[in-house]
């Protein structure tokens, strides 16, 4: 109840307009009843009276009135389409607003596959559903009151058969909500598990020809695809009986009226003949709202879901906040001076609640213009270290200073104006190259896109596109191959001229002479900024000015790769391993 | 962006008649069950029709006012039996239809997707996963959601029209013209304001889906928008599309919506046209007053039955196209298809040679060239090289993935053209770079290597590959389902898995793409001995990412630009300083502390 509330204190002053929806409502409904009992006067007052001008009389008031019953309906639409329509879009920008806001963290706990689904999906069905709930939550009991009460008023010898259709129709329309549609969910859930074996078939198609077990794989799929018949034909039956049902209760229902009132018009107790005809019509007009229903109420009780996890997102609070008193800084007088001062840290759950230390007691002094090496095993907490610096995360305890000034101190887009850091996931957005690279950059000059470009060794292969800076870049970058995409990433970082740079394992798809040409480049250009790399590979941090080696959130060793060598068993053990003990000559081992 | 618009192009320019009598194959053989479907819809109409007869004879009798109460009892009767053979139709037909489409889908589907298992890589190269998957569950949902409703709709109006036209004509020829021309003026009518909301829907669809690609596209990069500091300009970019949207949703809603208001004030036009004219000529007594109320119900019919027709057959035309889709798929020939009669590929040994051997994916850019060297049984094969240099391709097309332009690949003296590529195939065990598992238990995915591996085989692999261990930490050992391709295991377990299946297939050949990411040192070292095992005895290609993995190869093939730029083993490639030693040595970046051997 509370998110209808909601929903109804964001239309405002606009909620007046529902009110007018309402009485559209009712009048259209009244006219659309007129209609029978006017054609009911046509027959008995004018075809069987023999009365020309009165057909036409009562003709031509069946057409004004239908008339009017559409022009309120079609004002009614009008606002049903807009509310519905603006609704979605001040839900959908209001939530994208609000993820713009939020920080790492809330993006860990919200996967964006599911937030991509609140803002499409969830928004769609929460449209559908003011569109319909407009149009028609005040007509089904508008019609089924007055339709009842014209009946009971005009032939009280038939409300007993209307009533129990209503009733009749009632327990179709629950057989149908409660025992039917549940039979399509089911059918989506093998539809989607049928997605999912495809899904798995076709990126494992390496595995599946490697092995030649295409046998087993059409076996498997054959019965996914079975199991996708069997909930379908499932679900078909259960129509297939449900829809002739309903004809059939309809057809009974004439015979009835036939009966009932042909047996009062032959005895002469009361009924006219424009009245049975009129009672035909009134049936179709009862049966109306439980069609409306059968599409309404399901649209409808998918949306408030929906409408809760939109709210979910609009509710959330960015685990990073900026400082109420921000402390000053002249950008240009930034040295770089980066120091972790026993800082320790965890992820969230996603229960809000703080999970287990990933990161424990890390102190060290980055100097300006000295490049700091991360080396580490998956999962030992290098990518969550430097993630620390933007400030992405705030840290459980100790605190990380820049210039001596606490991180925190600094409002975000400050900082970040600062530290550029180019992430693990080189993600590229559809649109140029040009503004790809320059997507981080306040210069945005030819000059800077060009040298940033050469220095990550992009220049080349844009050079070798036939509108080079100008060409498009495809959704994700998908017309780039991975080394090219971490390429273009790494030139869009530099473009952004850091004060302090953060290179996160960026060079993994491209060779180790590549990047030492890209390292190379970069310290030539950023000689006094302070760098961070991360890595993998014992090659891209070699040559640090120092090298520190985490295992388990923990620093194992630091030092230069001379010093870690003599000093460190662990560093040993992974030169060891990647370059096979330095050994130049000598063969095999 | 040339693919999506040609592919445009091809739905425009579908061969509709082959496809419709294609797709009619699906459904011959179920014969039988189709002739019922249609004599029981015949009946359906023809019954219906019957109704609205009977309706008219009960309102004639009424109309004639008092007298005996029989004739009355006896339409009602006659009004109770028709029913319940329409309910029976109905149901029958319904469901005999429901069966007919299932079976036919089922069949398409799993057509389709054999099919595709047999096309040939370089198909999967061309289409996104995406695509094909859009082909195999969306194109066939829009078949089936033809077959079992719009065939339904469509076969029932088309019956409903012919049977109470004839009924009609058959009762009264007059008031036949007569509702003729209301409801055809009405459909035409109607179908004009269709059209109009056909474009803003097409639009409407459009930047929708534009919406929808651009959220999905920054909501993935949302971190990266974060460090380049652009939340302010992605929130003014939504927000200027999620406006399109609304402002296009307005105008197509609307005029959907309006259609519905349009056909009300339509039906009752067409009332009270009929009452009037008729009313007209049932004083003239030109007709009983029974037979204006048939009429009445035979318009409604009428109009139905032109409606559906018209609404379905947007429908049709969806169906073809999403049948011509997936045919369009079935068509394609896999590029590497075996020679007619080729025999099977003879046990191996594993004597390899490459005779100046040419590859190129497109035409004219050549990827491989003039690479010739020859492997003995039972040698190891490093190869090296910067990034796109033709590594991977020579092991595509050494498994024949991918045919070759020129030369000759021999696999003990046969050339491997002339075999059935799965004999091959499956006498090469492979390791990707990037560790796949299937969704299902460790047991069924080490089982997955060769067909009829037993238990007993599998977990002796899995020891070999020093996998055992970890295998039995897991929840249910060896039964434990692998979430999601292996999720719930850590990136170094998932390649002992893979070492350990490549064990379980056991062939003479080996294929092994090394894995770029790092694991724990202990955990390498597990690996690198499960891979030592592996190579044991197995002519081996390793693809090396760090040189250190193939310090200890027989022959290592320096690979630069597709050409085998120098070859040897790893002391005498260091002896020459050329462009293996460059390579080593960068690795180093002038570190040269702890390096031996100089």
């Amino acid at each position: 109840m509370n998110t209808l509330v909601r929903l109804f204190g964001i239309w405002g002053d606009y909620k007046k307009w529902l009110g007018l929806s309402i009485l559209l409502t009712i009048g259209a409904s009244i006219c659309t009843l007129a209609v029978p009992a006017i054609s009911q006067s046509l027959i008995n007052d004018g075809i069987t009276a023999n009365n020309l001008g009165m057909v036409i009389h009562y003709g031509g008031y069946m057409l004004i009135i239908t008339l009017i019953a559409a022009t309120l309906q079609v004002v009614n639409t009008l606002i049903a389409v807009k509310f519905s329509e603006w609704t979605a879009h001040y839900l959908r920008t209001e939530a994208y607003n609000r993820i713009q806001q939020l920080s790492f963290g809330n993006l860990d706990r919200m996967r964006p596959s599911d937030l991509l689904m609140r803002l499409t999906n969830d928004v769609q069905n929460v449209k559908i559903a003011i569109q319909q709930g407009i149009l028609n939550l005040a007509l089904v009991p508008a019609m089924l009151i007055i339709t009842v009460l014209l009946v009971a008023i005009r032939s009280p010898a038939l409300i007993g058969l209307m009533v129990l259709i209503v009733l009749v129709f009632t327990a179709l329309l629950a057989v149908y909500l409660w025992f039917v549609l549940p039979d399509f969910a089911t059918r989506q859930k093998k539809y989607d598990l049928m997605g999912g074996a495809l899904q798995e078939n076709m990126s494992g198609i390496r595995v599946v020809k490697a092995f030649v077990r295409q046998r087993l794989e059409n076996e498997r799929f054959a019965e996914v695809a079975g199991s996708v018949r069997a909930a379908s034909l499932r679900a078909q039956t259960s129509i297939a009986i449900l829809i002739p049902t309903m004809l059939l209760i309809v057809n009974l229902a004439l015979a009835a009226i036939f009966f009932i009132g042909g047996r009062s018009v032959i005895l002469g107790t009361g009924f006219s003949i424009g009245e049975v005809i009129a009672s035909v019509q009134y049936l179709f007009l009862l049966i109306m709202p439980f069609m409306i229903l059968g599409t309404v109420l399901p649209a409808i009780s998918a949306a408030r879901p929906s409408l809760v996890r939109i709210f979910e997102i609009l509710d959330t609070g960015a685990d990073v906040q900026d400082p109420t008193t921000p402390a000053t800084v002249d950008p240009a007088s930034v040295q770089g001076r980066v120091v972790f001062d026993h800082v320790s840290f965890g992820y969230k759950n996603p229960d809000n609640t703080q999970g287990p230390l990933v990161l424990r007691d890390i102190s060290f002094v980055a100097e300006p213009g000295q490049t700091i090496g991360f080396l580490g095993a998956t999962g030992s907490g290098k990518s969550t270290l430097v993630n620390l610096i933007p400030r992405f995360y705030d840290v459980t305890d100790g605190r990380i200073t820049i210039d001596g000034t606490d991180i925190r101190a600094f409002p975000q887009d400050t900082l970040r104006g600062l530290v550029a850091i180019c992430l693990q996931q080189p993600n590229l957005f559809f649109g140029t190259i040009r503004e790809n690279l320059l997507f981080a950059a306040d210069d945005q000059s030819d000059g800077n896109m060009i040298t940033s470009a050469t220095d990550a060794d992009a220049a080349g292969f844009i050079a070798n596109i036939p509108r080079n800076y100008e060409d498009s870049v495809a959704r994700h970058g998908a017309n780039f191959s991975g080394g090219q995409r971490q390429r273009l990433a790494i030139a869009r970082t530099l473009a952004a001229q850091p004060k302090i740079l953060i290179l996160d394992d960026s060079t993994s798809a491209c060779d180790v002479a590549t990047e030492a040409r890209i390292q190379d480049n970069i310290n030539h250009r950023f000689e006094k900024v302070t760098k961070f790399l991360v890595a993998q590979r014992i090659s891209t941090v070699i040559a640090a000015d120092r090298i520190i080696l985490l295992e388990d959130g923990k620093i194992a060793a630091s030092g230069t790769h001379e010093q870690l060598l003599l000093e460190s068993p662990q560093y040993r053990e992974i030169y060891d391993s990647q370059l096979g003990r330095g050994i130049i000559g000598g063969g095999a081992s | 962006m040339t693919r999506r618009m040609k592919s445009h192009d091809t739905e425009k320019n579908i061969p509709m008649g082959p496809t419709v009598r294609r797709f009619f194959g699906y459904l011959s053989p179920h014969k039988l069950k189709l002739a019922a479907v249609i004599f029981l819809m015949a009946l359906f109409a023809l019954m219906e029709a019957v109704f609205s007869i009977l309706m008219g004879q009960a309102t004639n009798i009424i109309s004639a006012g008092s007298g005996p109460i029989e004739p009355l009892e006896q339409v009602v009767v006659l009004l109770l039996s028709t029913a319940a053979i329409i309910w029976v139709a109905g149901i029958i037909s319904q469901k005999f239809l429901a069966d007919i489409a299932q079976e036919a889908l089922l069949k398409l589907r799993t057509d389709l997707f054999s099919h595709i298992q047999m096309l040939s890589l370089d198909f999967f190269d061309r289409r996104p996963i995406g695509e094909l998957m859009s082909r195999v569950t969306n194109d066939t949902q829009v078949i089936e959601q033809f077959i079992s409703i719009g065939a339904l709709e469509t076969g029932q109006a088309i019956l409903t029209i012919i049977i109470t036209s004839i009924i009609m004509l058959w009762i009264n020829p007059a008031f036949t013209v007569l509702s003729y021309i209301v409801v055809i003026a009405l459909v035409g009518v109607s179908w004009l304001i269709t059209k109009t909301a056909g474009p803003a829907f097409t639009l409407l669809q459009e930047k929708t889906s534009d919406l929808n690609g651009f959220t999905e596209e920054w909501l993935s990069g949302a971190k990266t928008i974060i460090a380049c500091r652009q939340q302010d300009d992605a929130s003014q970019k939504f927000e200027a599309q999620s406006k399109k949207v609304a402002l296009i949703g307005e105008k197509a809603q609307f005029s959907a919506l309006i259609n519905q208001q349009i056909s009300t004030v339509f039906s009752t036009v067409l009332t009270v046209m009929l009452l009037v004219v008729g009313g007209l000529m049932v004083m003239e007594g030109m007709a009983e007053i029974g037979t204006l109320i048939s009429f009445i119900g035979f318009s409604f019919a009428l109009l139905n039955g032109f409606t559906t027709i018209f609404m379905v057959y947007a429908q049709i035309l969806n169906a073809i196209v999403g049948a011509s889709r997936v045919f369009e798929i079935m068509d394609e020939k896999p590029t590497v298809a075996d020679a007619e009669n080729a025999p099977v590929m003879p046990v191996v040994e594993g004597d390899v040679v490459f005779d100046h051997v040419d590859f190129s994916y497109i035409q004219g850019r050549k990827i491989l060239s003039d690479n010739t060297f020859h492997a003995k049984p039972g040698q190891v094969f490093g190869l090296c090289g910067p990034t796109g240099a033709g590594k991977s391709t020579i092991i595509n097309i050494l498994t024949r993935y991918y045919d070759i332009s020129s030369g000759t690949i021999r696999v003990d003296g046969t050339d491997v053209k002339s075999v059935q590529q799965d004999t091959l195939r499956i006498q090469i065990a492979q390791v990707l770079q990037e560790p796949f598992l299937f969704s299902d238990t460790i047991m069924a995915n080490l089982k997955y290597a060769r067909e009829g591996a037993t238990d007993e085989e599998c977990i002796h692999a899995a020891k070999q590959a020093n996998a055992h261990d970890f295998i039995l930490q897991q929840p249910k050992g060896y039964n434990t389902v692998l979430v999601d391709g292996g999720s719930n295991l850590s990136q170094g377990q998932r390649q002992m898995l893979t070492i350990a299946r490549a064990i379980v297939a056991n062939p003479k050949m080996l294929i092994l793409d090394e894995a770029t990411s790092n694991v724990d040192t202990r955990t390498e070292k597990l690996i690198q001995e499960g891979l030592l095992t592996l190579q044991k005895d197995r002519t081996s290609f390793i693809i090396a990412h760090r040189l250190s993995t193939i310090r200890h190869a027989d022959q290592i093939l320096v690979i630069d630009k597709g050409q085998i730029v120098e070859r040897g083993k790893h002391s005498e490639l260091m002896e020459k300083r050329g462009f293996y030693y460059e390579l080593y040595m960068s690795q180093f970046r002038g570190k040269l502390a702890g390096i031996t051997g100089i």
